[in-house]
């Protein structure tokens, strides 16, 4: 068991602006919890597995993945489909937080086993509240170490 | 051209056609009368004479003569008609000669009954064989001629069929050929198995037809590549096989093979063009939605930065309060300006050209997703589904006086879904387009066709320009006075529900007298899938 805050949150965003915006209104939300960006979906994997630029680092257990899915070199689903395979990373928490709110998207994303699904809405105000809101339900989620 | 039945009854002759008695046989006729009523004079005067020389009735055997003729000439019923008068001139004429001799004029009687009763029985009968003989031949050769007629014309029926007409006998030996097929004469076909001139392939198929044909005595078909002009193996047949049916024995078989090479060919063409166009159609589908998607990307940041932005300056104001006293008034101007308007003004501006982005992005996302949407297809009442557009419609309606009149409308199997959303866009069209100035009218119709049900809304309202018709369907295109709201994508999703329910969907209008929009429904839609 591991309280909430000493999760380290994964943004995997390929738009440094978007993550920044993400950032900042988690932050807002009083989250203080590490937060590591991915800028696509190798990067994620090889800091979840401790390989290429992450070799040798000691490998975060404790994990929550907030995932966009249009990514470049390895996308969303990808990464989704990887992690819920390996049995060293199936219990990370994967939130998907995207732009696209297609239905057959959303489906495909629960059926690879995302936790939950977030759409980013254009509109600020309303992009700032989902995040807000995104932050609270973070702040008592408890993850499992991994083992 | 195969076997002929032996059987004459059943030859095509046309029986009982007799020529009517024409002048020639008149005068045959009279001449052989004369001949007769002569001989009967002669007879007469030659027994008279005789017997008043010898005394002997025995000379009323000449009676012979008269009816042998008769017998010659007319058959065996004539001369027994003649026979009995004859003899009683025999009696008559001994009984003038010598009176009251009963003993010799019965004698004369006798004579002559012996003598022509056999005679004309027998020469009348063979008269009658004769002529029944000679019937039987110009019959016979009546038919042959008719039968000849009738080879003549199947055989240049078949000579000039645009096919190929062969038949073979149960071997698949070619017994008859019609035409030179590649460089086949019927003289070098016929004798050869038919199977020899067919892609060796294709010759199982070819050999199941047959036999089908010669067990069930059914007509088959097939299509088989064979010989063709180009050489073997070059062209494609369509054929029809036909039994041969002989005492209710399949003792041949027809082949008619129309040349369908090209027709084959225009249809792998066709075939090649829809599937490049469907590829091409999904490509532009998968554009829009990747471009609609990746375009979005960027005004989050936009819209997200200058809500940042906005903050900040929040920040700036709360700041300034306390920096105020310390500025002079040329700089508090200059800062006043800067902060309540300059900075608001470039954010709105900012914020408003994102949301119109996103409002358009939005819209093409819709517009492709309509291609995509899998159709749940149902029976409509269509009546029914107008009739509640129209409810949703009533407050419009009434503002604008209009008169709405639904005729009987056809039933049709289509996605509820997109039927309610083609017919409220184009009602509340037409009910917003109307005239004001004049009383407005909608007039709902609709009919089945033979592959596809249309259905027309016709309003008498403002119409459109012939200029702006192309724009009618076009995205974001608004035509007219734009004193209506819209964002002008409602045609453009209805032309892409119509489309993906296999139809199509036109406008004809008049600017000032109204306009149609006429839209049809393909009968032969399949669930899930479509025609764009």
């Amino acid at each position: 068991m591991n309280r909430a805050h000493d999760v380290t949150i994964l943004l995997v965003e390929d738009d440094p602006g978007h993550g920044r915006l993400i950032e900042k209104n988690l932050r807002r939300s009083s989250i203080t919890n590490d937060i590591v960006t991915a800028t696509n979906g190798q990067v994620a994997l090889d800091y979840l597995y401790g390989e290429g630029d992450y070799a040798g680092n000691e490998r975060v257990s404790t994990l929550l993945a907030l995932l966009d899915l249009n990514l470049p070199v390895l996308d969303g689903y990808q990464v989704l489909e990887r992690v819920k395979a390996d049995d060293r990373t199936k219990r990370i928490p994967a939130v998907v937080l995207t732009t696209t709110d297609d239905p057959r998207e959303v489906s495909r994303c629960y059926d690879l086993g995302c936790c939950v699904y977030v759409t980013k809405p254009v509109d600020y105000p309303q992009f700032a509240e989902a995040i807000r809101r995104l932050g609270l339900f973070l702040s008592i989620v408890t993850v499992s170490n991994g083992e | 051209m195969g076997h002929q039945p032996e059987q004459r009854e059943h030859g095509p002759t046309v029986p009982g056609r007799r020529p009517d008695r024409s002048g020639k046989e008149q005068v045959v006729f009279i001449l052989q009368l004369a001949l007769v009523l002569s001989m009967v004079s002669a007879y007469v005067v030659g027994l008279f004479l005789l017997y008043r020389l010898t005394g002997s009735a025995m000379w009323a055997a000449l009676a012979i003569f008269p009816v042998i003729a008769a017998a010659w000439f007319w058959g065996l019923r004539p001369a027994l008609l003649a026979a009995l008068p004859c003899c009683l001139l025999s009696g008559l004429l001994v009984s003038l000669a010598q009176p009251s001799q009963w003993k010799v004029i019965g004698q004369a009687l006798l004579v002559s009954l012996a003598v022509c009763l056999p005679a004309g029985a027998v020469v009348g009968r063979l008269h009658d064989l004769g002529e029944r003989l000679r019937d039987q031949i110009s019959e016979r050769k009546r038919g042959e001629e008719a039968l000849r007629e009738s080879e003549v014309k199947w055989r240049t029926l078949a000579l000039n069929a645009p096919a190929v007409i062969l038949t073979i006998d149960r071997d698949g030996i070619v017994q008859f050929l019609n035409r030179a097929v590649g460089e086949y004469t019927p003289e070098q076909a016929v004798g050869t198995s038919a199977y020899d001139y067919v892609s060796p392939d294709q010759r199982e198929t070819m050999r199941r037809s047959i036999e089908q044909v010669l067990e069930t005595g059914q007509p088959g078909s097939y299509e088989i590549l064979g010989a063709g002009p180009q050489g073997p193996d070059t062209a494609w047949y369509e054929t029809h096989l036909g039994p041969v049916l002989y005492n209710d024995q399949v003792t041949a078989v027809t082949l008619v093979s129309t040349d369908i090479t090209e027709r084959r060919k225009a249809q792998e063409q066709l075939r090649r063009h829809a599937d490049e166009l469907a590829q091409r159609n999904e490509e532009i589908k998968r554009f829009a939605y990747i471009v609609s998607h990746d375009l979005r990307a960027p005004l989050v940041n936009l819209k997200g930065f200058s809500g940042e932005l906005r903050r900040a300056l929040g920040v700036v104001r709360d700041a300034m309060e306390v920096a105020w006293p310390h500025l002079g008034t040329e700089q508090r101007q200059v800062v006043t300006r800067a902060l309540q308007e300059d900075v608001p003004e470039a954010l709105g501006f900012i914020d408003a050209s994102a949301t119109r982005m996103d409002q358009f992005i939005g819209a093409l996302l819709r517009l492709s997703r309509i291609g995509h949407r899998d159709l749940s297809l149902t029976p409509i009442d269509m009546n029914a589904l107008v009739e509640e557009t129209l409810q949703t419609l009533a407050h419009q309606i009434e503002e604008g006086q209009a008169q709405v009149t639904v005729a009987p409308l056809p039933q049709v199997v289509a996605d509820r879904t997109s039927m309610e959303q083609i017919m409220g866009n184009l009602l509340s069209n037409a009910v917003q387009y109307l005239d004001r100035d004049r009383p407005g009218e909608v007039v709902i119709s609709g009919e089945r066709g033979q592959e596809e049900t249309a259905f027309r809304v016709r309003d008498n309202g403002r119409g459109i320009a012939e200029d702006d018709m192309d724009k009618v369907f076009a995205p974001f295109r608004r035509a007219a006075r734009q004193d209506t709201a819209g964002e002008g994508m409602a045609l453009a999703y209805v032309q892409a529900l119509v489309r993906r329910h296999g139809g199509r969907i036109w406008c004809e209008s008049e600017l000032g007298v109204g306009s149609t929009f006429t839209f049809t429904i393909s009968d032969h839609l399949e669930k899930g899938g479509g025609h764009e």
